[in-house]
């Protein structure tokens, strides 16, 4: 992604002009890109093959990012379309001696034999049409696709749903550190609420899935396995979440089904907590456990929304979210944690 | 197994080196035939021990005495409760000679809970404390600064008592051994280093090991040192007793180098031993100088028992031994999480 | 609290224990008389006599051997092992056998022993007596491991040491002896815990966590930091084993930064042993690479000239402290 501006931190991808496989030459507009300004064409570089595009049509893109990939011949192009997983540059035959391993005969090399292994190459920016004083502060990516930062500053993003990549474009270096991720916050926090929706909160837990589905096997019913997660969330919320004033409400729902609505489910045995009829939930839990879901992503529906995902192996996949002002991080983390121990071990609350 | 063995005939002269021996100590006969009755508890132990391992029910390795036994209940027998032992890797003769019992025992050569050391320690490192045991020794002379610790702390404590520590031929050549007896020779320390010279270490024969004579060894320190008929138990006690009595009276250390032969190889698992023995020899030592028969014809002699209680006492215990095996073989196995206990003392 | 050299503090731990208990008795290399080669055992033969301060010959392997024996039989033998660099001579009755008994017999023995040695460099003594071992013992499970950082801790932890049913190997810092500090005094007992590490300054940029020598280092580079504006917590581990992992991260949470600190060889040391956990158990807390100090990976050697800058130093830390506070660590 170019830099187009002197304070642009990235840029929409408003249309693609070309697609996987399309040959580009020096000069040849590829994309639009939207700035706060105006929307630019955006023209290649490089002689050669498109072999991916990384973002779609609509994305926004930090500045130094790549969005595509050139290669040098159509056969490079179509082999990276191919095989997704297996990256590029890997893929181009050429210095590895195909027969060697296998003692096969060896393959008949396509007609581009000649050709030398190709480095996938960078669509890079054109060089700024205006001011040619400012070149862009932002350094490559070390590592395409990677943001290098602390595990700390990495987990305080992530609590925050911030962008790395943009973090680092506005700070101009790697790696980043928790300094430049709470800097970032803070000025989140004070700027009007971006077009991309609230400040939220986002936090993933596993836990090992068999107590729980013990659990289930022995309460055998449906409404009765509601009710008990109402409990074990529940107790978790009063635990370590926000006081609340009067009865906590959870709502269980299922993908299909109605909500049931719990008050105070903590207070009843396991399994045994009535459903109320109507009411606000301090906190919606969504019992995605039968579906094929494996992640979730995007705004809380309510103000607090936990996801159980489907057990992989042994291990159940939690996901809490949560609207800005509702939980903090260290707050949601704990709550996530006690629920997290309650379905390891139903019981545990109970000793 | 084993009692047949006594109504075996014995050669002319075994009998009269048997004869020959002093009478030691004062002994009932009811002591003598007990002793007797534990040279035979040792073999019947390690006949089991060899088939279970043979049969593969056994786990790791185990080295036999059998051929020793005389060595192991000779000194023990001078020993009362004051008094500690240190064995080796072929440890179970001295283990049953100073009185364990047999299922404890098969369940911990069988790795199981209600062996002596919760199976933790396995035939190598048997311990048995109770019956002052403290503990077999898988590396060789590892347990010669035991003994002399041992030895200074009942000096220390006062206890009266003496360490035993049995050490094989192949320890002579190690260091610690020297540093330890120049130390109970410099304090006196009541300690008696049991050698039993089995003429073999390992797969390798002293003659090729060992420079010198080994008693002049002990003898440079000023230690005690004779050597004895490790076949001829009532020699093994007679000079055990001395030692013993020289011990308490704190007159010091003594070394006996007690001659023997084990029937077996180094370890069970060794069964072609052409290349280092012949089996004329292995025949002869168990032909003419098995201690069991030996000690058998003396009993019968002084009319202390009839051959058919010697073979009573060997079929008795036989059974008892048996019922052990059965017993060690269905018994649990410690929880797996035992693996992190006694890692220190609490 | 009055103040006291190191020395006399290990000395008036061992008299206070051979006092408390009979079965306490010391043996060692020029223990009595002599008093070792660093007079810290000076005058107690003349209280305690021959019987309970006992030279013995120059046979490290004999005497070691002989404590487990004795240890095991109803005494508390504190062994003098006259430089860390002789542990090489006692592997076999240390780790084979003293550290084994209580697990091989299914907890029926024990072996209540302590064996004293040193450690640290830059005393001009070369390869063979300049060694920091600690790790390596602290390698083999069923001893414990004490590194006592000042007077008081070399009393404190000695006395514990004497007390503990397990075999204790406790390292004491050959250039501290003459160093003073303040100890409480005799009448007020104290018992310093094992697998307590010792928060001794407070700080929010990084954590330094340092073992005995290395504890002084540790401070004087907080000084060095706090003249920057910054501020770091200072953690004297004490006991490698057991090794009180709570306080190293709770302190690295907080902080994000971590440096740790053993004059052993940096490679396979205890610095990698610490550094580990951290990086396992403390990872989304880390706002730095964890960064280890510890002897260089080569023999000790002789010339000033060459040995001082191999073991871990005040500039250093605090030069690398800056940068991992102020995120100039270069990128891998």
């Amino acid at each position: 992604m170019p830099a187009l501006g002197m304070a642009q931190d990235s840029g929409v991808i408003a249309a693609w002009r070309v697609e996987a496989g399309d040959r580009v030459a020096p000069g040849d507009v590829v994309m639009e890109v939207e700035t706060d300004k105006s929307v630019q064409e955006i023209e290649a570089r490089e002689d050669g093959y498109i072999a991916r595009l990384l973002f779609e049509a609509g994305a926004e893109v930090p500045v130094g990012e790549v969005v595509a990939e050139v290669v040098a011949t159509a056969e490079e192009a179509a082999a990276a379309a191919a095989g997704a997983g297996e990256g590029t540059a890997g893929a181009a035959p050429g210095g590895e001696d195909a027969s060697s391993d296998s003692g096969s005969e060896p393959i008949p090399a396509p007609a581009a034999e000649a050709a030398p292994a190709t480095e996938p190459r960078e669509i890079l920016p054109p060089e700024p049409a205006s001011p040619p004083a400012a070149p862009p502060s932002t350094p490559p990516a070390s590592f395409p696709g990677r943001v290098l930062a602390s595990p700390k500053a990495k987990a305080i993003a992530a609590a925050h749903g911030l962008d790395l990549a943009g973090i680092r474009a506005a700070v101009g270096r790697e790696p980043l550190h928790a300094r430049d991720v709470e800097a970032a916050l803070a000025e989140h926090s004070t700027a009007p609420a971006p077009a991309t929706g609230p400040t939220r909160l986002s936090l993933r837990a596993v836990t090992e899935a068999g107590g729980w589905q013990e659990l289930c096997a022995r309460l055998g019913g449906l409404s009765a396995r509601r009710a008990a997660l109402a409990s074990l969330v529940g107790g978790a919320w009063r635990r370590e979440g926000p006081d609340t004033t009067g009865a906590l409400r959870v709502e269980v729902v299922g993908l299909h089904g109605e909500p049931r609505l719990f008050a105070d489910p903590d207070r009843s045995r396991l399994g045994a907590a009535e459903p109320i009829a109507e009411g606000t939930p301090d906190l919606r839990v969504i019992d995605a456990t039968g579906s094929s879901l494996r992640e979730v992503e995007g705004p809380p529906e309510g103000g607090a929304d936990l996801w159980l995902l489907p057990a992989e192996g042994e291990v159940l996949s939690l996901v809490l979210q949560a609207r800005s002002g509702i939980l903090n991080t260290a707050g949601a983390a704990a709550i996530l944690d006690g629920v997290a121990r309650r379905l390891r071990n139903p019981l545990y609350q109970l000793l | 197994m084993t009692a047949r063995k006594t109504t075996r005939k014995t050669t002319k002269t075994a009998r009269k080196a048997a004869r020959k021996t002093v009478d030691s100590a004062g002994r009932t006969p009811e002591q003598l035939l007990e002793a007797y009755r534990q040279m035979v508890r040792i073999r019947a132990f390690e006949d089991n021990a060899n088939e279970l391992y043979l049969q593969a029910k056994m786990p790791g390795l185990t080295h036999m005495s059998s051929g020793q036994e005389a060595s192991a209940v000779g000194v023990c027998e001078a020993l009362d409760e004051r008094d500690k032992i240190t064995s080796t890797h072929r440890g179970h003769g001295h283990c049953v000679a100073r009185g364990a019992t047999f299922r404890p025992m098969f369940c911990e050569l069988l790795g199981k809970e209600e062996g002596y050391c919760h199976g933790k320690g396995g035939s190598m490192h048997i311990a048995d404390q109770e019956n002052g045991n403290l503990g077999a020794n898988a590396i060789v002379g590892g347990s010669t600064g035991i003994a002399t610790g041992a030895a200074f702390s009942a000096k220390y404590l006062g206890t009266g008592g003496v360490a035993v520590c049995f050490l094989g031929d192949g320890a002579l050549g190690q260091g610690i051994l020297y540093e330890v007896m120049n130390m109970a020779a410099l304090w006196k320390l009541p300690v008696i280093y049991a050698c039993e010279n089995n003429q073999y270490g390992e797969y390798t024969h002293i003659d090729e090991m060992l420079a010198g004579n080994m008693l002049e060894r002990a003898r440079a320190f000023g230690i005690e040192a004779e050597e004895v008929d490790g076949q001829d138990l009532l020699a093994v006690m007679a000079a055990a007793d001395r030692a013993v009595a020289r011990a308490r009276a704190g007159e010091g250390a003594t070394f006996l180098a007690l001659k023997t032969y084990r029937y077996f190889g180094h370890h069970v698992g060794d069964i072609n031993r052409s290349y280092y023995r012949t089996k004329e020899e292995e025949e002869h030592w168990k032909a003419e100088r098995d201690p069991i028969p030996l000690f058998g014809e003396v009993l019968l002699e002084r009319g202390i028992a009839t051959a058919e209680e010697l073979t009573a006492i060997g079929e008795a215990i036989s059974r008892e031994a048996e019922e052990a095996v059965e017993y060690a073989l269905e018994a649990p196995y410690p929880p797996a999480e035992a693996a992190r206990d006694h890692v220190y003392a609490s | 609290m009055r103040t006291i050299t190191f020395s006399q503090a290990v000395n008036e731990a061992i008299a206070e224990e051979l006092r408390r208990d009979p079965t306490v008795f010391l043996w060692g290399e020029d223990v009595a008389e002599a008093g070792t080669p660093f007079k810290v055992l000076s005058g107690l033969v003349e209280e305690f006599g021959p019987e309970r301060i006992i030279d013995t010959p120059i046979s490290e392997p004999g005497f070691v051997g002989m404590a487990v024996g004795a240890a095991l039989t109803g005494t508390r033998p504190i062994v003098d092992l006259m430089f860390g660099d002789f542990l090489f001579l006692v592997m076999d009755q240390l780790c084979n056998q003293a550290a084994k008994q209580s697990y091989m017999s299914g907890g029926k023995l024990k072996v209540p022993m302590v064996l004293r040695t040193n450690l640290g460099a830059t005393r001009r003594s070369a390869a063979q007596h300049s060694q920091s071992l600690q790790a390596l013992v602290a390698h083999i499970p069923g001893l414990k491991v004490a590194l006592p950082s000042s007077p008081r801790e070399a009393k404190g932890l000695l006395k514990s040491a004497v007390r503990d049913d397990n075999p204790v190997v406790i390292f004491e810092d050959k250039l501290m002896y003459q160093a003073k500090g303040p100890v409480p005094e005799p009448e007020e007992e104290e018992l310093i815990p094992f697998g307590q590490a010792n928060r001794l300054q407070e700080g929010e940029d990084l954590s330094l966590v340092a073992t005995s020598s290395m504890v002084q280092v540790a401070e004087e580079a907080a000084e060095g930091l706090r003249a920057e504006g910054y501020s770091a917590d200072v953690i004297d581990v004490r006991t490698l084993v057991p090794l009180d992992e709570d306080t190293i991260l709770a302190s690295v949470r907080k902080t994000g930064r971590v440096i740790v600190l053993d004059e052993g060889h940096q490679s396979y040391g205890a610095t990698a042993e610490i550094a580990s956990r951290i990086a396992d158990k403390a990872f989304y807390h880390l706002d730095a690479p964890v960064t280890r100090f510890g002897a260089w990976d080569v023999p000790v050697p002789f010339s000033p000239a060459l040995e001082d800058q191999t073991v871990p130093d005040v500039a250093r830390t605090v030069e690398r402290a800056l940068q991992l506070i102020r995120g100039e660590v270069a990128r891998a």
